[in-house]
């Protein structure tokens, strides 16, 4: 009731509530006093009767006539309400009745005789009036006195009359006024419940109809407004209702667009690279979910291009994030510009972006991405004073119904892209399933852990291998080559190949580089120290990232400026792909070093770009054929060509030739034949470690 | 003379009265008025307390109502009584010989008592049709039966009595009389006729639609047709002029007791008209009742 009344019921309640109880108590005064009258009336009638018939009995039982008092008492009993009436004697005897009744004996009661006695029953009244002696006088004069035993004998006492009355007329009565009232009092309430709710609903229809709008409100239905229906209080309220709303509605409206433009910036946010304004990566995986699904389920081709710049590290480094960042933005809006329409292009992170090529054939996409190459290639890109030129590697992937998923042919295109890279840059490679290059990408992120470990733990070894003259001369100067070994948890060592690319391209080959030269020139002293009698040469790789770093370059000089006995020992060997990002810089480099004494070798020549012109600006002693060409020379004439070619060109421009990966004994016939200065590989010196090569004394 | 007639006139006649009710007392005027009109003197006194000495002066007593002729018969005073408003019963049973003294006192009476003819012939003037006339009689007057029987006759009426013995109920045996008669006589007799047994006869009377015949101006009011009585005037009257005549002699000589000469009859005309009787004038049967005599 708390349960809770509605303002409706309280309305009603209020305007019936005193009526009702008005209503109740009057019509218990109406029925209490109408009762009270009806049994007063009957008993006054009652004690009418009996006092009237008393007197009339008189005669009919002073003379005894039964007759006359049947009649009387026959008259009497007409009356309503009369059950019995009956004659007394004075000695109790009864001398007539009529009707029922049920006496008592008057005599023998001792009624007092002044009086009319009442004897009470629920439903019934009985009176007995006492008949009594009229006296009228018939002596003019008292003659004679009376005596007095005389007056008391004589008593005026003569008898009773007894009148017995029914209350039930009286309580049937009762019973109706009760009924009627009732009814009269439920019509009352009836009516007044009818009137309540009338003017009940008069005022609660505005209240409710306010209370429903207050909730649609609550209910966020700002466009609820109540109808206004009078200028009273109500009227007030409505109005104010309906402003409050009209206000909340605007603020919400605003609001809501605040949020909208809010939530676009967010979802732009989300899917959109800040710099470029490219899509990102998010976005684009999302994007080649469903090309991917349209290729499995429709069968239709696409092609996706992961595309990374080839010198970005180069301006970062070397002019800041601002002109990378720059760089970027520029070579966005360049290729956005290339776009066909249905092309989708993203920055994934870094200086890597993605082109998603929809319906579009492998055939096509190289020529699109053929076109993106081309134009960065021609970008050049200015910054303060001066222009860079910038390369683009790509990997690219077919999408048609045999691919996985998007993630799979993310990490194909990415794969592919480090094949492009490796095998040159600036160039487009197709992905291929057989790819071993994949292999060794995926182990990549595992390997840069494991080298950060091993620098702490100072679990790399340096191996030698020797380098020997073709013809067996031994010769007056030992050649050597220092081999990087990582040794592994389980003791084994572990061959450079596994982890230099890893080092490469998460930037650890200038420590592991310093490690090497720190390690080399310890051990050079050491050697020098021991064994004075043969001039040994100690060829050690750089890596391109290291040449490139300068605090790299200036540490090296600097060990060597306080160790200039060092410089003839030591020999470089370079691959030409690290020296192609910085043929000047590198070639500056090779020009102190060679102030040393330091001698440099142009390693792995023929795999990569091989180019002939930079050979010829490269200062080096030692020309190294790739070990691709040499493994093979036994059979492939082609090979064995190229061995000749490049050990011919090497000779006419002054080096001397090294041949790496001699297997056999046969290759080194072949070598020998050719002509080439020196050989390298298990049929002449397996690697060592150091103990072999100089006892415990150099460690 | 003078002195001694004055004052034997002065003490010549006492009034001794029963009490001091309205009736007695109207007695006592007429007489004084009448005897000091003939130059007697009179004077009064009540039965109660009454002593010898305040009536040895007087040479007549006249003592009005039983109980003051009760009380005079006890004194030893030897003056002539003449007792007034006494029934001729009680007069001739008891009065007279108490009053009388052994013959040492003389006594006479005015009865109230209508003499019996009289009334047979009102009852007859009254009531030219009535045979029999009915009597209630107490034990004590069954003598009267007799009188009353021969005072009848001659208006060729006869009587149908019945006496009630003490105690019992009026009602019956004056039924068996109404049913035979065609008038009731009231005979006075408090045994009969009270205060008390009045309503009922007058009653049963009517039911039986026979006129009861009264004795009183006071029946005549209670319900009888018509009454014969002597108002107290009458007998007043009556009494001084006894009183007078006998003063006048040289002795006190009293007339023998009778009945009053002088009468008075009423009528009851709601009684009359109820019971369907057309009477002559009150007037008329007094002259008439007069003239016969």
């Amino acid at each position: 009731m708390t349960a809770s009344w509605g303002i409706r019921s309280r309305v009603i309640g209020l305007a019936v509530l005193p009526v009702a109880i008005v209503g109740m108590l009057l019509l218990f005064q109406l029925i209490s006093g109408k009762i009270d009258d009806l049994d007063e009336s009957l008993r006054t009638r009652a004690v009418a009767i009996a006092r009237q018939l008393a007197p009339a009995a008189e005669y009919g039982v002073a003379s005894g006539n039964i007759r006359v008092l049947q009649t009387l008492l026959e008259k009497t009993a007409i009356e309503p309400d009369i059950r019995g009436v009956a004659v007394f004697t004075d000695n109790g005897l009864r001398l007539a009745q009529v009707g029922q009744g049920t006496w008592i004996d008057p005599e023998h009661a001792k009624l007092p005789p002044g009086r009319i006695h009442l004897i009470e029953y629920p439903n019934r009244l009985v009176y007995y009036a006492p008949i009594t002696r009229t006296e009228i006088a018939v002596d003019d004069y008292a003659l004679i006195a009376i005596p007095a035993a005389e007056s008391g004998r004589l008593t005026h006492l003569i008898g009773w009359v007894g009148l017995e009355v029914s209350r039930s007329a009286t309580i049937q009565s009762q019973r109706d006024a009760i009924l009627r009232s009732l009814q009269i009092l439920l019509a009352g309430l009836s009516i007044s419940l009818y009137l309540a709710w009338r003017i009940g609903r008069q005022i609660t229809r505005p209240i409710l109809a306010l209370t429903h709008t207050v909730s649609r409100i609550g209910e966020g239905h700002l466009d609820a407004r109540v109808e206004p229906t009078g200028e009273a209080e109500l009227g007030v309220l409505q109005r104010g209702i309906n402003h409050m709303a009209a206000h909340l509605q605007a603020m919400q409206d605003q609001m809501q667009e605040k949020i909208d433009q809010a939530t676009a910036r967010l979802v732009y946010q989300a899917s959109h690279d800040a710099l470029t304004g490219l899509i990102n990566r998010h976005e684009f995986e999302q994007r080649l979910e469903r090309t991917l699904l349209s290729a499995l389920q429709q069968g239709r081709e696409h092609a996706l291009c992961y595309m990374d710049l080839d010198q970005f590290k180069v301006i970062n480094d070397t002019c800041g994030h601002a002109a990378g960042d720059e760089l970027l933005l520029q070579l966005a809006l360049m290729l956005k510009g290339n776009l066909r329409e249905r092309d989708t292009l993203a920055r994934l992170g870094g200086d890597e972006f993605a082109l998603l090529l929809e319906n579009c054939s492998i055939k096509d996409a190289l020529e699109v991405a053929d076109i993106f190459r081309s134009e960065v290639q021609r970008f050049r890109f200015k910054w303060e004073d001066r222009i860079f030129a910038v390369g683009m590697s790509v990997g690219m992937v077919a999408i048609n119904r045999d691919s996985g998923t998007a993630a799979n042919l993310l990490s194909a295109a990415d794969a592919a892209c480090y094949v492009a890279k490796d095998r040159g840059r600036n160039q487009i490679h197709l992905y291929e399933i057989r790819d071993i290059d994949l292999a060794r990408h995926r182990g990549e992120m595992q390997w840069v852990t494991r080298i950060h470990r091993a620098l702490e733990e100072d679990r790399l070894r340096l191996f030698w291998q020797e380098i020997r003259r073709t013809d067996g001369d031994a010769g007056d100067t030992r050649h050597v080559e220092l081999l990087l070994r990582m040794k592994d948890d389980d003791g084994s060592d572990i061959l450079p190949m596994a982890f230099i690319p890893a080092a490469e391209r998460y930037s650890i080959m200038p420590a592991l580089d310093s490690w090497v030269i720190e390690e080399t020139l310890r051990l050079c002293k050491r050697y020098l120290a021991v064994r004075q009698a043969q001039h040994c040469l100690f060829a050690v790789n750089l890596s391109g990232a290291s040449l490139k770093a300068p605090t790299f370059r200036q540490k090296l000089l600097a060990q060597l400026q306080e160790n200039p006995e060092m410089g003839p020992h030591l020999c470089f060997e370079i691959t030409e792909t690290a020296a192609i990002g910085n043929l000047g810089v590198v070639n500056e480099f090779i020009e102190a070093m060679r102030e040393f004494g330091c001698s440099f070798a142009l390693d792995d020549f023929g795999s990569g770009l091989s180019s002939f012109i930079y050979l010829k600006n490269l200062k080096v002693d030692f020309l190294k054929i790739d070990g691709a060409f040499v493994r093979d020379i036994a059979n492939n004439p082609v090979d064995r060509s190229m061995v000749e070619a490049v050990h011919r060109i090497g000779h006419q421009m002054g080096l001397k030739t090294v041949a790496e990966y001699v297997e056999s004994d046969e290759i080194l016939a072949i070598l020998r034949q050719i002509g080439v200065d020196f050989v390298q590989g298990n049929a002449v010196h397996s690697p060592e470690p150091l103990e072999t090569l100089c006892g415990s004394t150099c460690l | 003379m003078i002195g001694v007639s004055g004052q034997a006139v002065a003490a010549q006649v006492a009034i001794v009265m029963s009490d001091d009710s309205a009736p007695y007392q109207e007695v006592y005027k007429v007489i004084r008025a009448l005897l000091a009109a003939a130059g007697h003197d009179v004077s009064q006194a009540y039965a109660e307390g009454l002593v010898a000495n305040s009536l040895n002066e007087a040479r007549l007593i006249v003592a009005v109502g039983v109980r003051a002729a009760d009380g005079l018969s006890s004194l030893s005073n030897r003056s002539p009584v003449l007792a007034v408003l006494v029934p001729r019963a009680w007069f001739i049973k008891v009065g007279r010989v108490r009053l009388s003294d052994g013959g040492r006192r003389a006594v006479s009476a005015i009865y109230l008592d209508q003499p019996l003819d009289r009334q047979a012939r009102l009852i007859r003037l009254a009531f030219p049709e009535a045979r029999r006339v009915g009597v209630l009689l107490s034990a004590e007057q069954v003598g009267l039966a007799g009188e009353l029987e021969e005072a009848l006759r001659p208006q060729r009426l006869g009587l149908m009595h019945a006496t009630v013995a003490e105690d019992e109920r009026l009602i019956a045996p004056l039924e068996q009389v109404l049913s035979e008669t065609d008038v009731l006589l009231a005979i006075p007799d408090p045994l009969i006729f009270n205060r008390n047994t009045a309503q009922s006869l007058f009653l049963t009377s009517y039911r039986y639609r026979d006129p009861v015949v009264g004795y009183s101006r006071s029946m005549t009011r209670a319900g009888a047709l018509v009454s014969l009585y002597s108002t107290p005037s009458q007998i007043g009257r009556q009494a001084a002029e006894w009183t007078g005549n006998a003063l006048n002699g040289a002795t006190v000589r009293l007339p023998a007791p009778a009945h009053p000469m002088y009468f008075e009859v009423s009528i009851n005309d709601q009684v009359a008209r109820s019971l369907g009787f057309s009477l002559p004038s009150e007037a008329e049967l007094e002259k008439r009742l007069g003239e016969v005599r």
